[in-house]
């Protein structure tokens, strides 16, 4: 055990921590008042304490990068954190789940040989897919989050109806796997390494399978489990893994979208932004629908957390992140607050239920497909 | 990690009948192995004396933490068995009953194979809760010894002077400036009667002309603040009895009433008669009876109002034989008013009842009033007074003074009981309680015999000088809380109360341990996973699930039935008394309520291997938290909608909403279950989890 901690902090260059605190003071859970700093934990951990341990805290990081953003030492915290969580979860240690643990138990659920899912009934008559195209589009968990939070009034599915359309426009029918599992992209991060693996294995299998070369995808997490993750834990891919936005801006000459002038303010999700590092092609498609971009003060790579992240820890710090977030957002005068990750989506709509500033939400790829001209 | 503690397990042979059916000894070696029993122990009747005074013996040598007691069912031993426990000295006084004889022997006689396995695995469920409960650990309150009640009719002066007189200090408000209420608004003498004796008693401080302006505080300690006119008071009150009564829900506009000057009520007449001459010059009089229209039917079903209006005719009769009296009625009638005795007596008299045709409504004419009888017949009856039955219905103010204490109202805005025929003369709330038509009209008997039995169970309460909360009270990591309040959306009992708290960023809820039932919808329900029940955890019953579909060859498939404590667990013993039999494949899971299932236990129940789920809920309308079974469904639902998605067959999951006297009806729906999952075989999910977990542990 103590190797293996060793190996831990060594491998995350936690002993490199220099201990100035620039951590904590970029860490939006200790910004929002919360009792937690990186560096702390870090120290702790350098002196000898089992970060998995019954005193230290494994679960509250969000992972969302802020300190590594400005950490001189180059320390992976973030990694640090997620393999803490893997000697956590093998004490049966899993944190504090949200939603009764329904989204740690349907990864699981995921991995079962013999799934055979019904989970494409939101594909209406009029979004055109198809079996044999190479083109496919991997919409992770969103029949499952509409299912839970359809009375919340957000859609999940929204995105996805929104990126076929946007597809059929451009004359591509995609491909839509019936039996597409979990990216397990929060069961990595969770610590539960099994089980990402197994999902792994069995949706590059399924694509393999299908005959797809490209694979789009609009979650930001999707797409950094299909693009970074993957080829980490099991190789060269057999397909290319894209962005969805990438993928429209690359055929953006043939999109022609209705120029309605309304105002936006974009909320970067921490995968896409800190983790994928991209930042412009959002930008660069709200511009292309004719939308005025006002900033918030935190965006891009200085982007804010939504709150929560792996569907665990939600907390009356969440909350006042959330708040925060909403107030920015309204502080701009945009009409609409415009997100790309459907967790943000849920996590910022969930506060705006309690507490409304007035700001729409919405997700980019549903809001493009909006802004599609009628046919 | 504190998992030191041991379980010492007697496993009752129950005189042979257990014994006969089971390999007691092979199932006391297996549980020998096991780390964390200490003690293990064949009785032959752990609820004899000899048997007690072994266990008694045990605890009193040490050794182990816990107890469990394999043998007959928790409902009939828990209480025993905690107090035997408790006196011994275990520290751990609750005990773990795992009913081997109604769940395993009576019901699968027939099938030997699955009998001990069934056994082995419902041993097991137990042991994996005894190692895995928190401690049980009720919080004391003091009460204060006054008791506070509201209304001065017969009920709430009733209640009054049956406190007074047991030396209890009693607080009366009163809304009216005199006390009395409806049955002194009646001229009834048992209302003036009462009245003088509570001025009399020393024990009873009256307010009159007062309302109640809030109240604050639980269970034993209330702090009440009313005003009398531009004051305000304030009381400090350990329990209240409710008793604000009900008035007369006037036919304005109908059946004549307010039209003509000679229509009026059955409470209006009483209010007449105290004068001696206003029947003077009357020949012709016509009680209307019906329960349509202006009543919205809610005169039906209830004796009073029939016995109201006979009663009221013979008063007639007797001061009037001259007059000529019809009484217009329409069905259905109850009570003793118009079929019993009380309608032979006004035959007799000489007053005649006529029943209308259904969906007919009289005419009232200033002088005649004509209806349409059951057999067709127009009729036209001269009239000098018709006098019309009107409901009873809630004070305005009822509503508030009730959701103020934490009682909830009918759809009529009467206060709701608690499960009247399981608990008797229980409210939800232990010190409030609520007498007379403030909970549903009722004669001035019934009020009176309500108020005397409530006020007995408030003034035992007061006289234990403590109150003690909720076994397994929900509490709430306020650090975690969002403050959010769909706890108390989902409470069936209001309790969660959102609160700012100065230093916080966000308000947060908090759960009175004493106002928590226990049912665990909150906890089922929290976004955050913020609210827990240490004695009733997610992690307990995560243990048992997997101790259930752990291990045990004997059965191809195997189900889980969560089971509430009062609809399924309680058939379940019956089916097993009754002699009948179950198919051993479904396995019960014991829940206070079927609130307390989650979405989690459910889908954890089949990653861990279960075959099939099935969840377990009184009758709608019968459940004893009210609506705990509703919340239940709407988990169902959304669970269910998870796993179609995930393209499991339907009927591996199924819910049944059962009374706890159906055995037939539910054992043949466990069959049905049973064999549609044995039908499927084995789920997609699970079985290979099950067996490398298996392998790990």
């Amino acid at each position: 055990m103590k190797n293996r901690l060793d190996n831990l902090l060594k491998d995350t260059a936690v002993y490199d921590c220099l201990s100035c605190g620039k951590c904590t003071t970029n860490c939006p859970l200790a910004i929002a008042g919360a009792d937690y700093s990186p560096r702390k934990i870090a120290n702790r951990a350098i002196m000898g304490q089992n970060p998995a341990g019954a005193d230290a805290d494994p679960w509250s990081c969000l992972t969302c990068g802020a300190c590594e953003a400005v950490c001189p030492a180059a320390v992976d915290y973030t990694g640090f954190v997620r393999r803490s969580r893997e000697v956590a979860q093998e004490n049966g240690d899993e944190g504090r789940c949200s939603h009764s643990g329904i989204f740690q138990s349907l990864p699981r659920l995921h991995t079962s040989p013999d799934l055979k899912q019904d989970r494409l009934g939101w594909i209406t008559p009029d979004l055109e897919v198809s079996e044999q195209s190479v083109i496919a589009l991997f919409v992770g968990c969103a029949p499952y989050y509409d299912a839970v939070f359809e009375n919340f009034g957000v859609s999940s599915t929204a995105s996805a109806k929104g990126a076929i359309r946007l597809l059929n426009r451009l004359g591509f029918a995609p491909m839509v796997l019936a039996d597409e599992r979990c990216c397990g992209h929060d069961a990595l991060w969770n610590g539960d390494h099994e089980t990402f693996e197994k999902l792994a294995e069995q949706n590059v299998a399924a694509l393999e399978e299908s005959g797809a070369e490209t694979v789009l995808t609009t979650c930001p997490e999707c797409f950094l489990a299909l693009g970074q993750l993957y080829p980490k834990a099991l190789g060269n891919m057999p397909f290319e893994a894209r962005h969805f936005y990438d993928f429209l801006l690359e055929h953006k000459d043939r999109l022609e979208f209705q120029q309605n002038g309304k105002s936006v303010t974009f909320h970067d999700p921490c995968r896409l932004a800190r983790h994928a590092g991209e930042c412009d092609s959002p930008r660069d498609l709200i511009a292309l629908a004719g939308k005025e971009l006002g900033e918030m003060p935190r965006s891009r790579q200085e982007s804010v957390c939504c709150g929560t992240a792996g569907w665990s820890q939600c907390s009356m710090i969440s909350k006042q992140m959330q708040r925060d977030r909403l107030r920015e957002a309204a502080a701009t005068g945009a009409d609409t607050l415009v997100t790309a990750c459907p967790k943000c989506l849920i996590h910022l709509s969930c506060a705006d239920h309690d507490e409304s500033t007035g700001i729409a939400l919405q997700d980019l790829t549903a809001l493009l497909s909006d802004a599609l001209p009628e046919t | 990690m504190a998992e030191e503690k041991k379980t010492g397990v007697f496993l009752c042979k129950c005189g042979g009948e257990i014994s006969d059916a089971i390999e007691l000894e092979t199932i006391a070696d297996q549980v020998r192995e096991r780390p964390d029993t200490s003690l293990v122990e064949i009785i032959p009747h752990a609820c004899g004396p000899v048997g007690e005074e072994r266990i008694r013996q045990a605890i009193g040598e040490g050794g182990f933490d816990r107890l469990l007691i394999a043998g007959c069912s928790p409902r009939i031993m828990e209480k025993r068995f905690s107090d035997l426990c408790q006196d011994a000295g275990l520290q751990d006084s609750t005990p773990e009953i795992v009913n081997v004889l109604d769940h395993c022997v009576r019901v699968h006689k027939d099938n030997p194979e699955a009998v001990n396995g069934k056994a082995q695995d419902l041993i097991r469920m137990g042991l994996a809760r005894a190692s895995t409960r928190g401690a049980a650990g009720r919080e004391k309150a003091e009460i204060i010894s006054a008791v506070l009640v509201v209304g001065g009719g017969v009920a709430g002066m009733t209640a009054a002077l049956t406190l007074a007189e047991k030396g209890i200090h009693v607080k009366l408000i009163e809304r009216e400036s005199e006390l009395g209420g409806l049955a002194a608004r009646r001229g009834d003498v048992t209302a003036s009667g009462l009245a003088e004796r509570v001025q009399q008693s020393a024990n009873v401080q009256i307010f009159t002309g007062a309302e109640i302006a809030a109240v604050s505080g639980s269970y034993g300690n209330y702090d009440v603040k009313f005003s009398i006119g531009s004051e305000t008071k304030r009381i400090m009150v350990g329990a209240a009895i409710l008793a604000m009564g009900a008035r007369e829900d006037k036919p304005q506009g109908h059946l004549g009433y307010g039209v003509h000057e000679n229509v009026i009520t059955q409470l209006e007449l009483e209010q007449r008669l105290r004068n001696e001459n206003y029947l003077d010059g009357i020949k012709n009089i016509v009680v209307i009876h019906c329960h349509s229209k202006h009543t919205n039917g809610k005169l039906t079903g209830n004796p009073l109002y029939g016995t109201w209006a006979v009663n009221n005719a013979i008063q007639l009769k007797n001061k009037n034989p001259d007059a000529s009296i019809h009484i217009l009625h329409d069905e259905p009638v109850h009570g003793s008013g118009l079929n019993g005795r009380m309608q032979e007596e006004a035959k007799s008299l000489g007053i005649s009842f006529l029943q209308m045709q259904d969906e007919t409504v009289p005419e009232v004419t200033p002088l005649a009033v004509s209806a349409q009888t059951n057999d067709g017949e127009q009729v036209t009856l001269a009239c000098d007074l018709a006098i019309v039955s009107a409901p009873l219905v809630p004070w305005e103010s009822s509503c508030n003074i009730a959701s103020s204490f934490g009682i909830p109202v009918d759809e009529f805005g009467f206060l709701v009981d608690t499960l009247p025929s399981l608990k008797p003369d229980q409210y939800a709330e232990p010190c409030v309680h609520v007498a007379g038509s403030a909970h549903w009209p009722c004669s001035d008997s019934e009020a009176m015999s309500q108020a005397y039995g409530r006020a007995i169970r408030i003034a035992a309460l007061i006289e234990k000088r403590e109150v003690d909360s909720s076994l397994h009270p929900a509490a709430v990591d306020v650090d975690a809380c969002r403050g959010c309040s769909t706890c108390r959306d989902h409470c069936p009992f209001d309790v969660p109360v959102i609160k700012e708290c100065g230093h916080r960023p966000v308000a947060h809820s908090t759960i009175d341990p004493f106002l928590c039932k226990a049912c665990g919808s909150c906890v089922v329900h929290c976004p955050t996973g913020a609210i827990t029940m240490e004695n009733l955890a997610e992690e307990m019953f995560q243990a048992e699930i997997e101790a259930a579909l752990n291990g045990g060859e004997w059965a191809e498939v195997k189900a889980l039935a969560f089971v509430c404590e009062w609809s399924g667990y309680a058939v379940w013993d019956l089916i097993g008394a009754r002699g009948l039999s179950l198919p051993p494949e479904v396995i019960p899971v014991r829940v206070p309520c079927s609130a307390r299932i989650s979405p989690k236990l459910i889908l954890n129940a089949f990653q861990s291997g279960a075959d099939g789920v099935m969840m377990c809920a009184c009758l709608k309308g019968d459940c004893h938290y009210l609506s705990g079974n509703l919340h239940a469904e709407q988990v169902f639902n959304g669970t269910a909608k998870l796993l179609g998605l995930l393209g499991l067959e339907e009927s591996r999951f199924s819910m049944e909403f059962i009374s706890p006297v159906e055995v037939e009806t539910f054992q043949s729906r466990i069959e049905n279950f049973a064999s549609n999952v044995k039908q499927l075989g084995p789920s997609p999910f699970g079985k290979a989890s099950v067996a490398e977990k298996a392998g790990v542990s």
